[in-house]
Formats: C-alpha cells, sequence, structure tokens
C-alpha cells in the first residue's frame, strides 16, 4: 500500500453512519495499544478528530449501515477518497441493529419516534430541508459500494481491530472467518453429538431462569436459545465464555446468507420448536443483525397481486 | 462440460403439444442436441450411445419420460446403465420430464415455454452436481430371518438349502411357528436348531442396521447386551405382529398397508421386495399385499428373489451422502443431532463433521439443518436447487394465475405428480391446468426454509410441498423435521407481511393424482383470494 508522502505511515480516515458510535468506542479500546497503530497509521479524518474535509486516504474505515441520504452521500465520498474501504462492525457489514427498522415502514417509524410517544403532545415529523432524509429501507455498505474488506462484530473487539488495521497497512489482512461460533466455543457438547430423536431439553429458557448456570456445558444442551452454531466466528466465543448465550452480533457465517432461516433449520430439531415460539420474538432473535441482508430485506408492504 | 440433449417425442404424445424440433434449435450451443421418436426403443439407445461416443460427452438430459421409468423402469433403467458404461457418471444424467409433467396437462405456447425450463432446469443439475462415486460390494451369503414364523422356518431351510449362513431373530422366548403336529415342519425345525450354519436369537430385537444391499452390519439386541453381526440381506417373516412392524420401521424403511402390515414396493412387482433391494419380508397372509399367495410359497419365492441378488459376484452402489466442506464446519453438532441414521459425528481430532457412507441414507436432513453451509447433498446440491428455483421462476402462463413452486419429495410427491397427469385423474382441462411449476427433491427433510423464502422472493405466489403422508416419510424423520421448521417459518412470514397461507404442505401417497390435483385445484383457489381480496 502507498504510504503517506509525509509520515512513511498508511493514511486512515474513519466515519460513522447511522449506527451508536460503538465501534469507534471499541477502537478506543484499544488503549496503550493505540501507540503501536499510531506507529504504523495516520488517521486523517474521523468523527473523533476535529477535521471538516475528507482527505485522500490509504484505507477508510465506516462504522453503520446506511439509513438517510447523508449517510449515502457520506458512503459515497469514502468510496472515492479511499483506496480500500472497509466495513466497520455488524451494521456496515450486515445491517446489524439499524437494519431491523426495515420491520417497519419508513412512515411507520417516524410516526413512531416523532408523534406516537407516549410524552409526546401535537407530536409532528420535522421536515427541514437542512435535515437528512431517511431512506426506505436500511441498507449494509456493499449493497450501495463495493466493499474491500469487513470487521464484523457488534462492536468488533478492539483486538480484532487492531489485528484488521494492521493487516491492511501490511498488505496482508487477515481472510475472513468462514466457520461458526462453535468452533471456538470452549463449552462442552454431549447430547448434541448423539443421533437421537427427542429434544436436547423438554423447554426453552432464558438464561435468567436457570437455576444454576454449568459454565463448561453448551448452552443449547441447558435449553437456552445460543445463536453460535448460526454466527460467525471471530470473537473467541467470548459471551459464551462469560455465561452469556451467543446473540449473534458477528453475523452469519460464510457459507450462509439467511441468518435466521438458518436458525430455524437448525434449531427445529435440537430444541421444542413451542418453546422457541414461546419467546415470540424468532424474527428479532434470528434477524437481529442481518436483516438488511436477508432474503426478504424487509417487510412487504403490499400483498403483491397477480404479476 | 460437453452435455448432450436427447429430445423424446414419446411417440408423438409429447410431440403433439411440445414444439420439439423448434426447443432443439434453442439449444443448438450444446455439444450435441437430437429428437428421437423414444429413447428406450433399441435403435435409439444404440444411436444415443455413438453420439456419446462421437462428441465426447460427458453429461446428457434425457428429456421426454418421468424419473419413475429411470429409477424403477427396466428399459430406463438399461439406458442410465449403458451411458453409465460408455463413461457418463450416473449423477450427470439429468432428467427432464416433458411427459407427465408437460404435454399431458398443457397446451398452446405455454406448453413449449414450460418444456424449456424443465430443460434449463436439468442443464443447470449437470452444471452444480459433481461426480458420484461407486462403492463395489462383494455380497455376503448370509441372511438375518427376523421373525420365527412358520414363513421364517421355511426361508431358513431353503436359504440353508442353499448353504447360507442364517441367523434367526425372535422377539420373544420361543418359537413362533407352532403346528407342532405337523411332521413336517417338526423336522424342519430339528433339522434348524442343531444346523451348524444358523444362529438363533431369542428373546432378542433389531437395534439397528446400517449398510446397503449384499453387506449390512446388524445390532442385535440381547437380554445381556448387544452384538454385531454382518449379513447380505434381511429377511422379515414377522407376519401379523403389527406391533413388532412398527418397531421395525423406526430402525429402517418399511412400507405398510392400513392395517399396518408390510406392504410390497409398488414399483418391485415382486411379493416382498422392499425399496431397498436387500431387504425382503414374507408378506402376511391376513394382509392386503395383491401380489402375496400363500405364506409359504411366499417365503420360497423371497429366498429365490434375495439369493439371486447375492448371488451375483459384485453389486455397485452409488454413494449417495451428503458431503462436508471442512473450512466452513465449526463442529457444533447439529448434524449428529439431527441425523436418524447416525451417520455423522464430530471427528475427535479435526472438530469437523465427518460422515459413515454405509449408514448415510443421503435425505439432505443434515444439509438443511447445517448452520454453516458446510453440508451438501451430491443428488441435489443447494446451488443446484437455488438455480432451479431462479429458472423456475421465470414460467409466465398465458392466462393462469397464480404462479405456484411445488417441491415434489422424490418418494411421493414426485410419482402423484406423475399420477395426477392420468387422465382419469384430471379435474382442470389442459387449458386452466394450474401454473404449478415442479422441482424434484430427495425428501422433505431435503426443504430448507431458504428455499421457501427464496421461491417467494423470486416471484412465486405459493409454494406446495409435496410429502410422504405421516408416518411413511423413507427417511423416517424428514416430515417431522420438516413440519417444525416450517411451523416456525410461517412467523418469519408473517413478520414481512407475507400470508403465511401462501405455503402449503400436501401429504400424498405416490398414487394418489387425483387427490393432488384436489389439493392443489383448492391451493390456487386460495392463492387467487389472497391476490385479489
Amino acid at each position: 500500500m502507498k504510504e503517506t508522502m509525509m509520515t512513511g505511515k498508511v493514511s486512515v480516515a474513519t466515519t460513522w453512519l447511522q449506527g451508536c458510535s460503538g465501534c469507534h468506542m471499541s477502537l478506543l479500546d484499544l488503549n496503550e495499544d493505540l501507540m503501536e497503530l499510531i506507529d504504523l497509521i495516520d488517521i486523517n479524518y474521523s468523527p473523533i478528530m476535529d477535521i471538516k474535509k475528507v482527505p485522500e486516504v490509504d484505507i477508510g474505515l465506516v462504522e453503520g449501515a446506511v439509513a438517510n441520504d447523508e449517510n449515502e452521500a457520506m458512503l459515497k465520498l469514502f468510496r472515492q477518497k479511499a483506496k480500500k474501504l472497509v466495513a466497520f462492525g455488524t451494521c456496515a457489514c450486515t445491517g446489524g441493529i439499524t437494519g431491523l427498522r426495515n420491520l417497519c415502514t419508513r412512515e411507520q417509524t417516524l410516526a413512531c419516534g416523532y408523534i406516537d410517544t407516549p410524552t409526546t403532545v401535537d407530536g409532528r415529523i420535522p421536515d427541514s430541508a437542512e435535515l437528512p432524509k431517511l431512506n426506505k429501507r436500511v441498507l449494509a455498505l456493499h449493497q450501495v459500494v463495493p466493499v474491500d474488506y469487513y470487521i464484523p462484530g457488534c462492536p468488533p473487539l478492539a483486538s480484532s481491530i487492531k489485528e484488521a488495521i494492521t493487516g491492511l497497512a501490511k498488505g496482508n489482512p487477515a481472510a475472513p472467518k468462514t466457520r461458526n461460533l462453535c468452533e471456538s466455543c470452549a463449552c462442552v457438547k454431549e447430547k448434541l453429538l448423539v443421533g437421537q430423536r427427542d429434544f436436547l431439553v423438554d423447554e426453552v429458557v432464558s438464561v435468567h431462569e436457570l437455576e444454576t448456570i454449568d459454565p463448561d456445558k453448551c448452552f443449547l444442551e441447558q435449553g437456552v436459545l445460543c445463536l453460535g452454531p448460526v454466527t460467525r466466528e471471530g470473537c473467541g466465543a467470548l459471551c459464551p465464555s462469560a455465561n452469556v448465550p451467543c446473540r449473534g452480533c458477528q453475523g452469519p457465517p460464510h457459507g450462509v446468507f439467511e441468518q435466521g432461516a438458518k436458525l430455524i433449520n437448525c434449531l427445529s430439531s435440537i430444541l421444542p420448536a413451542g418453546g422457541l415460539m414461546f419467546q415470540e420474538d424468532i424474527v428479532g432473535v434470528g434477524y437481529c443483525y442481518a436483516m438488511p441482508v436477508s432474503i426478504f430485506p424487509q417487510i412487504v408492504e403490499k400483498e403483491r397481486s397477480g404479476h | 462440460m460437453r452435455k448432450g440433449l436427447f429430445l423424446s417425442r414419446n411417440h408423438g404424445r409429447i410431440s403433439a403439444t411440445v414444439d420439439l424440433e423448434g426447443l432443439a434449435r434453442n439449444y443448438s450451443d450444446l455439444a450435441f442436441v437430437r429428437v428421437y421418436d423414444h429413447l428406450f426403443g433399441h435403435t435409439e439407445q444404440q444411436d444415443i450411445l455413438n453420439q456419446v461416443d462421437r462428441h465426447k460427452l460427458d453429461g446428457v438430459v434425457l428429456a421426454g419420460h418421468s424419473a419413475v421409468h429411470f429409477e424403477h423402469g427396466m428399459q430406463g433403467q438399461s439406458l442410465v446403465e449403458a451411458l453409465k458404461s460408455h463413461g457418463i457418471n450416473r449423477n450427470k444424467i439429468a432428467l427432464a420430464n416433458l411427459d407427465e409433467q408437460v404435454a399431458m396437462v398443457h397446451t398452446g405456447a405455454f406448453a413449449t415455454r414450460k418444456a424449456g425450463l424443465l430443460i434449463d432446469t436439468a442443464l443447470a443439475r449437470l452444471d452444480y452436481c459433481h461426480d458420484i462415486e461407486t462403492v463395489v460390494v462383494s455380497p455376503r451369503h448370509s441372511v438375518l430371518v427376523i421373525g420365527t414364523t412358520a414363513a421364517g422356518i421355511v426361508a431358513a431351510a431353503a436359504l440353508l438349502a442353499k448353504d447360507y449362513k442364517v441367523y434367526l431373530l425372535e422377539k420373544g422366548a420361543a418359537f413362533r411357528s407352532g403346528k407342532d403336529d405337523d411332521e413336517k415342519r417338526k423336522s424342519m425345525l430339528t433339522r434348524i436348531k442343531s444346523h451348524p450354519s444358523v444362529e438363533i436369537f431369542l428373546n432378542c430385537d433389531l437395534e439397528g442396521i446400517y449398510g446397503w444391499c449384499g453387506d449390512y452390519s446388524v445390532e442385535i439386541g440381547k437380554p445381556s447386551g448387544s452384538v454385531s453381526i454382518t449379513v447380505g440381506a434381511v429377511l422379515l417373516c414377522v407376519g401379523d405382529d403389527t406391533v413388532w412392524i412398527s418397531g421395525l420401521r423406526s430402525k429402517m424403511h418399511l412400507m405398510t398397508d392400513t392395517d399396518g402390515f408390510l406392504a410390497s414396493d409398488p414399483y418391485a412387482g415382486f411379493a416382498g421386495r422392499t425399496k431397498d433391494p436387500g431387504i425382503w419380508f414374507v408378506p402376511c397372509p391376513a394382509g392386503s399385499d395383491p401380489l402375496a399367495s400363500s405364506e409359504e410359497a411366499d417365503a420360497n419365492a423371497a429366498v429365490l428373489g434375495l439369493t439371486a441378488i447375492l448371488d451375483q459376484v459384485k453389486i455397485e452402489h452409488p454413494v449417495l451422502v451428503s458431503e462436508v466442506e471442512a473450512s466452513l464446519c465449526g463442529g457444533c453438532g447439529t448434524c449428529v443431532k439431527t441425523c436418524a441414521f447416525a451417520a455423522s459425528r464430530i471427528d475427535g481430532q479435526s472438530s469437523v463433521s465427518i460422515i459413515d457412507a454405509r449408514r448415510c441414507m443421503g435425505c439432505g436432513n443434515c444439509v438443511t439443518a447445517c448452520p454453516t453451509g458446510a453440508r451438501d447433498l451430491i443428488a441435489c446440491p443447494t446451488r443446484f436447487v437455488n438455480s432451479a428455483i431462479d429458472i423456475l421462476s421465470k414460467a409466465d402462463a398465458d392466462n393462469y394465475e397464480p404462479k405456484v413452486l411445488a417441491f415434489l419429495c422424490k418418494n411421493s410427491g414426485y410419482p402423484a405428480a406423475d399420477a395426477a397427469a392420468e387422465p382419469d385423474n384430471r379435474i382442470c382441462t389442459a387449458d386452466d391446468s394450474p401454473n404449478v411449476l415442479p422441482l424434484r427433491i430427495e425428501c422433505a427433510g431435503n426443504i430448507d426454509t431458504l428455499y421457501v423464502l427464496n421461491a417467494f422472493q423470486k416471484g412465486f405466489e405459493g409454494v406446495a410441498l409435496v410429502v410422504c403422508k405421516d408416518g411413511h416419510c423413507h427417511n423416517v424423520v424428514g416430515n417431522t423435521d420438516m413440519e417444525r421448521r416450517l411451523g416456525l417459518l410461517r412467523a418469519v412470514l408473517r413478520s414481512r407481511r407475507i400470508d403465511d397461507n401462501r405455503m402449503r404442505i400436501i401429504h400424498t401417497a405416490g398414487s394418489e393424482g387425483k387427490g393432488l390435483n384436489e389439493a392443489l385445484k383448492a391451493f390456487s383457489e386460495e392463492l387467487r383470494e389472497i391476490n385479489h381480496p
């Protein structure tokens, strides 16, 4: 990669679109390791710096999904300015939490935010020309412009951000992880490794409903919905190692593009289906992080009639 | 790949409706295309084989006759065998049913367009299916006889006379054969009990069986533990013990009649043959098997039939397994838990799933269940199904809506769709025949929720899943798992405001053509109501 003329370092710009800035927080979580990174790169533009104009850079890190016209313009600008465009975090990679908005229409979303809230009196939807216009649906970055590299995670671990940026700066970024989270999870499976017709458990429970959590036992075998099987590895199974079931924030594994439907396929023969329904949020669970890249990326607003 | 397309007029029945010559011109970029009067005649077969050699074809599409003819019919099988001997892999022979699925049910320009789509689908199969390997088995000259009914004793004696080793398995504590006053039977019993080539398991039951014709491994549960034996074939002589039959059905695929008695495979044309050529039974005298005669004669006939198979020097088996892409497998164990045949396990060293080809039935349930897409079915790869959905979605009927995709289980839905085309079973005229696009799959367990979503996304207005009746799934659990999956998928569909009534499960037997027509018609009418409320 061509190095910055002045410093001999690789130049980087970062931005956040529709998201929560958590990925940038995770970047800052590198703490003293940031110093090592700064030996390698120059950050020339970022929302956490006071620079107004996006310069030409080697690497552009973009956090968040594309949800309004300002996001879209910024992303296109970054694509122009950056030699390598990096989708930074799950919202950028697969739509993430931001993408859940696609379960409603734009009008419903606006009404919900500005009119229907219980504390709102005489609410109205702001329509100033100064304000960005909400897009009809939320998109992941690659659905708008070509993306060169992905760092999934909600947020990505500080260590994986460092690894990715270092790899990109040195011109040898690590290949994307291809397997599911179980690969790196230390929980021990017993019942799952025996072919049998019975479900692993009689009912599905939330983790707080367990009398005792067995830290060494697979959550599915304890009757807790864990999204590990339908989630890309890369976080080192951080949540399961802390007694919390995986929520799927790394997005679907490499061979799959539809996390929710695969969750259904996979869990239907493992846990009692009625129990899953009882949780009443199979959609929110299965599509929490990858709604905009699923087969139906949004609600079908009107029943199709004819062709 | 060098592909050849062989089209059949079926003595004019197909060519009366479908413009085969026009279709042939559309595919002139293939290595070879020709229209025949029929594909099964001797001269035609010779010509097909000559063209395969001359044009060095390595994939062929046989467009005309139903897949049923190639799986169960003598002529179709011999054509497939001949093609294989000319270097074409079994998985590179794709079929397009232009007869029952097109010519017999449609008219006008749509018939030719639909025929084109079915041929495109078959060509896609050639692109996405890689070669199937075959395993050669030297048949074992030993037979497990299950049940010590009179038929079992007669069969055991007949097998001994042919110099076979016999294992005799009985659930009860004593022989069932009864009739101790019958001198002939008595002496037969004495001979069997003292014969060195007979091993008797009383008070025992079958715990598991896997393998293929000529070489099965059988687990027998004894009061003192379990033992494993290997046999070349299994002969069930359980008479009218329907309780035992239903227990055995969870271990191997057996067809039963409405009374719960064992029934012959309808395509076998031979009393006592099941779908698996190494598993035979003696029909119960009280049963409704139309092919049955008397118990003793049937026992002898079954022995004759199965020894004729085992006396072959070798038997070839295609390895129809599901396969694993190791770089995607995280070893989560879903496939192990899901498999009804204990064919999957996680390798201790690599933590990657591995498959026991002798146990795998190729049903695809683990492929559907695999959450990483690491699994695939050799006979019906995921990429093929998705591309077929894409191709079939391009269908446009002249004057008919809604457009329905029908997944046809190869064991029930596909033959039922064939039966549905018979004039006696038709309930619509050719002009208002529903716009149903057929896609043959391996089993209900092979139906991935992603396929259903994909079909809706590609513009199908309804998805019909035509599968075996409850309790008749050839792979034991395919139906159950499919119903669980689709039950949950309904919530997903509703969340996108897609009416979940657009998805319909139709249970059928292979013979119930009229029932299938009625179910599809009712489904189409409901879809029209959803479209135009």
